[in-house]
């Protein structure tokens, strides 16, 4: 850690904080940490003409917490998980790519259709936040949710039969791939259009700051809303990181820059594509980690939401990461460089994890293998699951579209329509 | 508020200043600031705020300064206001309130003159109320605000400052109920908004000719009540829906085709539709008061209406001013239809009476034939001039109609495609 200035980036609301952040060398030595390739130490320079694979040149703003320094700087052999955690981020992990895989194979056999957007690549994102994350606490995603739903609880069969169109999906098979909703562990969705779901966190932030403040709870719920860098050039982006900012918010707004919305490079497509600068001009801290590394990840996660716990206010965190598949399944992925590709290859936040476990002696490969096979059998029975699982009827079509189903109104007979019999058939004219 | 901890109001100039039309005075002082919530200029993001808040247990109310403001919260009341309950397979509720006011004013110009009611209708999912006094307001709020769907209240510029007295008392109105203005026999009225009041100005008019007119408020404008709506019609057999709404796509249009579908055997008439202009709200006076429906022009429809049994709408085909056929001139095609050609612009004080409501008025309007049919015609019997179908009017020796008087005069007959011949 080389940074001493490093612990003020933290500082809320320190106009000073930018200028800081710019003259931070890099956050953690690469040595200790996998698969992270070692950035040039320069000083972040704003005229840089950006190519698509030299364009990683400005430093990493250094983000971790005193204590965490100081670990590190008494003894080079500390490791920053345990051998529990270790095995539940491999596991989750591992859980998310098997089931992005097996989602693509149905796909292609047909089982589900649509639109299907897979995150093969960008799990560290997933998993370095949302295990850190209690049952009460919030996340809200967009299209490319599925990981982030399996991440925070959601059981694999409920996700593969909501995949399926299933009535035993997590929505009934009425939300798809898009839309996985689920009250229980508080995942409120799965939005289609891009930045409409940060609203919706920052109002589930709000509703954890109401608790505080007028309910008089013992509320430190967080929320996290996930979205993508061609989010960050969105109306609603910038309108929501105000008003966090402005209540001090409990959310951390993490961004997935995978570089690339469909086929728009995100340098073609912004005019500064550092947006963890975004942040201090709101008034939070913006930080920048290498979201190939799922160390890093929770690093950095555990303090944005240690902050956003202790009432702190709203953290932006820019996660540099990619996707290996394209957009969705439909996208033949042609625009992207197949060098582009390769060296992220290269980065794969699970064998990168992997290599750190073994060669820290947390766990065996044996162990490792074991939970490879448990998470492929349970995926396999996910699947057989929702295959099992029936289609939902047509009594379903009505329900659910009012949560007060007189919304339908008053018939000509005097009765209202959610009475007549055929409604509950679902083939009632409402 | 004060019942349920819950409720909270987000807007802007909500809290301190008590909103635009001071209608949340005095809250934010009683309540504080975070139950009141003055919200920075960002209507998509709050109105999402409210539907995040609403997802995790508050129940927000939305205020848009004007009602127009909210179209840039489309994308959240349409996708998230409205389909997220069904999207997330009845997982998540999201009981919001979003309201505004709306309608057009005294000349506020353009865009602080919309009417979104027709801009939200087919949003599956929300309720519509449009409130018209303050006793109805207050019922719909209450009901709204303890409904557990997201419920969209539509305010009027013009009616804040009505004073009426209302029980102290708590009373929650139906969401889905219409109500009966004033009781009549001769023609149903449906109306709703600042229209009631336009109405009830020309019933006054009506009640002096000797006419009854029935006046009903649907107040719910999605949802329609087809119950009381229907009764009303079963009893009248005639209607004329008065709204602020534009022509196009407007609540009028939606109520027609519902009226249509469901109680088509028991209308002696065209359903009759006074909306709005499909124009931009003017900002000069005269000329915003020729936008709008004004008493005059309810008053000539109701005439028409009664006197007419058959009254077109819409311009015939094949029927223009192209063919020397002189404004005001009955026509009679062989596509059927009586109307009257060309008009679209009435007497001064009458203007932009367009088709809606039967062409045009001008003074000395003849009688048509069957002026006697109507007012004391048994229910379910046409005595209508039944046009002959082309096949008959094609014979030898064209046959009488079949009910009784003939037309009175010559009339031009246009056939498409072919010269009119004279009769």
């Amino acid at each position: 850690m080389a940074c001493s200035a490093t612990a003020k980036i933290l500082q809320p609301l320190s106009i000073r904080s930018a200028e800081k952040s710019e003259s931070c060398g890099k956050m953690l030595s690469p040595s200790s940490f996998l698969g992270s390739t070692p950035l040039p130490k320069k000083l972040f320079s704003v005229n840089k003409t950006i190519s698509p694979l030299a364009r990683r040149s400005a430093t990493i703003v250094a983000v971790s917490s005193d204590v965490v320094k100081e670990k590190k700087l008494k003894s080079t052999q500390n490791l920053l998980i345990t051998k529990e955690e270790g095995l539940v981020l491999y596991e989750d992990m591992y859980l998310g790519r098997a089931f992005e895989d097996m989602c693509a194979q149905m796909y292609y056999r047909g089982k589900m259709f649509g639109f299907v957007h897979l995150y093969n690549g960008q799990e560290a994102v997933s998993t370095g936040f949302i295990k850190l994350l209690k049952k009460e606490d919030c996340v809200v995603s967009t299209y490319r949710d599925h990981v982030h739903a399996l991440s925070k609880g959601v059981p694999a069969r409920q996700v593969m039969s909501e995949l399926f169109g299933k009535n035993t999906g997590c929505c009934r098979g009425q939300g798809g791939s898009m839309h996985m909703f689920s009250k229980e562990h508080n995942v409120l969705g799965g939005f289609a259009f891009i930045g409409e779901g940060i609203p919706v966190a920052t109002g589930a932030a709000f509703t954890s700051k109401y608790k505080r403040e007028v309910f008089k709870e013992d509320c430190d719920e967080v929320t996290l809303a996930f979205f993508g860098d061609g989010t960050c050039n969105n109306g609603q982006f910038f309108e929501c990181l105000n008003m966090a900012a402005l209540w001090k918010l409990p959310i951390v707004f993490v961004v997935e820059n995978n570089l690339w919305a469909i086929g728009m490079s995100h340098l073609r497509s912004t005019s500064d594509p550092q947006i963890w600068k975004k942040g201090p001009a709101f008034g939070m801290p913006g930080v920048h980690v290498d979201g190939m590394d799922v160390l890093k990840v929770r690093e950095v996660a555990k303090e944005a939401v240690s902050r956003a716990r202790r009432g702190e206010g709203p953290t932006l965190v820019e996660c540099e990461t990619y996707r290996f598949r394209g957009h969705s399944l439909a996208d033949p992925d042609e625009l992207r460089d197949p060098a582009e590709k390769a060296h992220y290859a290269t980065r794969d936040p699970i064998t990168a994890l992997k290599k750190y476990v073994i060669e820290n002696k947390l766990a065996s490969e044996a162990e490792l293998k074991a939970i490879e096979k448990k998470i492929d059998e349970e995926i396999e029975e996910a699947v057989e699951f929702a295959d099992e699982s029936p289609v939902p009827e047509r009594s379903q079509l009505l329900e659910n579209v009012f949560a007060d189903p007189k919304g339908f109104g008053i018939g000509p007979d005097g009765k209202y329509r959610c009475e007549d019999p055929k409604f509950t058939q679902g083939t009632a004219q409402v | 508020m004060d019942r349920d901890p819950r409720v909270c109001v987000f807007g802007e100039d909500v809290g301190h200043y008590g909103g635009s039309y001071k209608v949340t005075k005095g809250l934010a002082e009683k309540y504080g600031d975070l139950r009141v919530l003055d919200t920075p200029i960002a209507e998509n993001s709050f109105t999402g705020m409210a539907v995040g808040a609403a997802m995790t247990g508050l129940r927000p109310i939305v205020e848009g300064m004007n009602m127009g403001f909210l179209l840039l919260a489309f994308n959240q009341i349409s996708d998230n206001c409205g389909m997220l309950h069904y999207t997330s397979g009845g997982q998540f509720t999201i009981p919001t309130v979003i309201r505004g006011p709306g309608g057009v004013g005294r000349q506020l110009g353009a865009e602080h003159s919309q009417r979104l009611e027709s801009y939200f209708q087919s949003i599956p999912g929300i309720q519509m109320v449009a409130c018209s006094t303050p006793y109805n307001a207050k019922g719909l709020m209450k009901a709204a605000i303890r409904s557990e769907n997201p419920v969209v209240l539509f305010e009027h510029v013009l009616l804040y400052n009505l004073k009426e007295r209302i029980p102290d008392e708590e009373y929650v109105l139906s969401l889905e109920e219409a109500e009966m203005v004033r009781p009549g026999e001769h023609v149903t009225i449906l109306t709703y908004s600042r229209m009631r009041y336009h109405v009830m100005q020309a019933a006054k008019t009506l009640v002096n000719k000797g006419y009854d007119p029935e006046v009903i408020d649907i107040r719910s404008l999605k949802p329609f009540d087809l119950y009381t709506i229907g009764n009303s019609i079963k009893k009248t057999h005639r209607v004329l829906i008065v709204e602020e709404c534009m022509r196009t796509g407007g609540i009028g249009a939606s109520l027609t085709a519902a009226i249509n579908e469901n109680f088509h055997d028991y209308l002696d008439a065209q359903i009759v539709c006074l909306s709005s202009q499909d124009v931009p709200t003017p900002y000069a006076g005269t000329l915003e008061e020729w936008t709008v429906v004004q008493p005059p022009q309810i008053v000539a429809a109701v005439e028409q209406l009664l006197q007419n049994p058959f009254v077109r709408a819409t311009p015939i085909k094949g029927a223009g001013l192209g063919l020397g056929v002189r404004v005001g001139q009955k026509v009679i095609s062989n596509q059927g239809g009586l109307g009257w050609a060309g008009g679209g612009r009435g007497k001064e004080g009458l203007g932009g009476l367009g088709w809606a409501g039967g062409g045009r008025v001008k003074e000395g309007l003849e009688k048509p034939f069957l002026h006697t049919a109507g007012l004391d015609a048994p229910h379910g019997v046409h005595q209508m001039y039944i046009r002959p179908s082309p096949m008959e009017r094609a014979s030898p020796g064209a046959p009488e109609p079949r009910a009784s008087p003939a037309p009175p005069e010559p009339c031009l007959v246009v056939s498409n495609g072919r010269a009119p011949e004279w009769n």
